[in-house]
């Protein structure tokens, strides 16, 4: 696929995100460091898969990236321009490149609004030089092209079922045009059945349309068929970037490691035969991590080392980045490991 | 003669003006130490066919047919009789922790309140069954968590106290509910872990509800899988996943995204599930199956015996090749 792909479209740089929690009159608020340090660059026609667990800052990299939230440091580049730095009716037009699914698909819409009108929506605010037959006109062909009959336009959003209501926000999401995507969990709470369809959608959409996607989600399964590369985060940060096909085959942080081994699979000899290295503990919480590697209090090859210095994101070859201080030594027990006995 | 024994339990809502049906006529057995699973996607009646057998349907809810539970029948049984059934015998896990859970009772009272209630056991023997319980699901620490409120323990906690709660009375069948569909996947792992351990140590049975096949692939010797209130196909779970007979068994599987694999297309299943008040004539799968035949639209299959054990509700008899999505 890279060869299809185009220039650099997205650059984020240093970016990082602090939310104060609590606080009050002669009382200092808590800190709790959603994002630190996040640098990637994405390019056109990509699909980068965020991923991680509740809490890792997932959903709030995508919403920094469209400036739904305003990170405090860092730049966000889009064709070389730092969105950060834009503001008003500048932001509007560039709104029209930036668009957003949300997870919930009957939370997002307007249960007073026609499907026509939430579609629409967007077209008023971002073309404002658009008369009413040409939106309307718009409006038709995206529900066709959602897989959506075009004569529902006059209907509420509660007479559709969840499938068909995430349709209807992907559909709101690419009226104008959208270069870029961040789905953020599209198909989470969606039903199996209704989610394959979903995925084949938005795969086929990407193709037709040529848009470059972030997409966020908790479930690896789902992520590993529609990325072109992952981005593994805990507590914040990047442990691992790098292809899907590299990260699936041979993940080298210990964290990546583990969160694959325990996805469960659909299979129930390879079930029962696989050896699952369950994390113990659950993730500490951001307000006050650990020192060092977050990752360290429950990691197996944790050494005094991981307590004192956090790992720097390191190269690990073919593009591919790690934040661990013994990704190399890990990596070779583990290959030995995989090595047949010797006869 | 089995654990559990329900036939053609059915169950209703009275709504205004109305009366639907949610599960009909669903038959099946479960032995002791045995781990059956029911898969189905939402509103395919998992839920409420797990409700019933607890007795826990609303308000407005009602159910027949017959629920057989170690020789006494569940169905129609006083609530006095069922407190009693349920508490020592049945026990039941839900998919939030935190709901299940009163936030205003510290975690070791609302343990020991259990055995002191049932087993009529003091205070502190209670305390010390508790604690141990808290070892068994694994608990760092089971003293410190004992004088915790529940919002002072994070989800895996919750859920692993559930766990032990459920444990307690040394229930025979144990039923969760979606119990993992709430956690992360790292604290997943752990939980599946430890209810494989545990229905060993303690013999008990379970039936695991759940719309994730991956969940049900490592943890259950049986399942079933139900469809508009109905079971489509049953079997061992080595039979459902590696030889479906029912188009939807396959649908579903096929539409399961696998990490292990990297596929271009899912194959999916088209339409969405039908209105429970508004059900198609004959198979209620007919408006989603690509295997259809004009005799699907005439008749509503039962489940019905095939050659070892394992059943299906369906009338395409040869095996099924993939076939693309109906128009």
């Amino acid at each position: 696929m890279s060869e299809v792909m185009g220039e650099e479209l997205l650059r984020v740089e240093n970016l990082s995100k602090t939310f104060e929690i609590g606080g009050g009159f002669m009382r200092k608020p808590l800190l709790l460091r959603a994002l630190q340090d996040i640098s990637f660059s994405l390019k056109r026609g990509e699909t980068l898969g965020i991923v991680g667990e509740s809490g890792c800052g997932k959903s709030t990299l995508g919403r920094c990236i469209l400036q739904l939230l305003r990170p405090e440091e860092g730049r966000v580049l889009w064709l070389g321009r730092d969105l950060v730095k834009v503001h008003g009716e500048e932001m509007r037009k560039l709104r029209r490149d930036l668009q957003i699914i949300f997870q919930d698909p009957l939370a997002s819409l307007n249960p007073r609004m026609t499907v026509g009108e939430i579609v629409a929506e967007p077209l008023k605010t971002l073309r404002p030089d658009l008369n009413a037959a040409q939106r309307k006109e718009r409006v038709r062909t995206m529900m066709e092209g959602v897989g959506l009959q075009p004569d529902m336009v006059d209907r509420y959003p509660h007479e559709f079922s969840g499938g068909q209501a995430q349709r209807i926000g992907i559909a709101r999401s690419l009226i104008t045009g959208p270069k870029l995507v961040v789905c953020d969990e599209p198909v989470s709470a969606l039903d199996v059945s209704i989610q394959a369809q979903i995925l084949n959608l938005l795969s086929e959409i990407k193709e037709r349309l040529g848009l470059t996607l972030i997409f966020i989600s908790h479930n690896l399964s789902v992520v590993r068929h529609v990325s072109d590369r992952v981005m593994v985060l805990y507590l914040g940060r990047i442990v691992e970037l790098a292809s899907g096909e590299d990260f699936y085959a041979d993940p080298k942080h210990p964290y990546s490691r583990a969160l694959l081994t325990a996805v469960p699979i659909a299979d129930p000899k390879r079930a029962r035969q696989r050896n699952i290295d369950a994390l113990s503990g659950e993730i500490p919480s951001p307000i006050n991590p650990p020192s060092g590697c977050t990752f360290r209090t429950r990691c197996r090859f944790a050494i005094g080392l991981c307590a004192e210095k956090r790992p720097p994101l390191e190269s690990a070859g073919d593009g591919r980045l790690v934040a661990c201080h013994r990704w190399r030594e890990i990596d070779n027990s583990a290959a030995m490991e995989a090595q047949p006995a010797a006869v | 003669m089995s654990l559990l024994d329900v036939r053609d339990l059915s169950i209703g809502f009275h709504m205004p003006g109305r009366d639907v049906q949610v599960v009909d006529r669903v038959s099946f057995s479960l032995e002791q130490s045995e781990t059956l699973a029911i898969v189905g996607e939402s509103g395919s009646g998992k839920t409420q066919t797990a409700f019933s057998l607890m007795g826990l349907l609303a308000k407005n809810g009602y159910s027949t047919g017959s629920v057989r539970f170690d020789g006494q029948e569940l169905i129609g049984m006083s609530e006095a009789q069922l407190n009693k059934v349920r508490a020592e015998q049945i026990a039941m896990i839900f998919q939030d922790p935190m709901t299940s859970l009163n936030p205003y009772i510290r975690v070791g009272d609302q343990l020991t309140e259990v055995l002191m209630l049932h087993k009529g056991a003091n205070k502190r023997d209670a305390t010390a069954e508790a604690i141990r319980m808290l070892d068994a699901v694994k608990l760092a620490d089971a003293r410190n968590i004992f004088r915790r409120f529940p919002h002072e323990c994070s989800g895996g906690m919750r859920q692993r106290i559930m766990i032990a709660m459920a444990l307690l009375c040394r229930p025979k069948l144990l039923i969760a509910d979606e119990p993992t569909t709430a956690l992360d996947v790292t604290v997943q792992a752990q939980m599946l872990e430890l209810f494989k351990s545990l229905t060993d140590e303690f013999k008990t049975a379970l039936i695991i509800i759940s719309h994730d096949l991956g969940v049900v692939a490592g943890l259950a010797d049986r399942m079933l899988v139900m469809y508009a209130g109905r079971i489509v196909e049953s079997g061992t779970v080595d039979e459902l996943f590696y030889d479906p007979r029912h188009p939807y068994t396959l649908g579903l599987l096929d539409s399961t995204p696998n990490v292990e694999t990297k596929a271009h297309r899912l194959r999916s299943i088209k339409g969405s599930p039908p209105n429970l008040e508004h059900l198609p004539d004959g198979c209620v799968f007919n408006p989603r199956c690509p295997y259809r035949f004009d005799h699907c639209f005439a008749e509503r299959p039962k489940l019905t015996p095939l050659p070892g054990g394992r059943e299906k509700a369906c009338f395409y008899g040869a095996p099924l090749v993939h076939r693309e999505a109906v128009a």
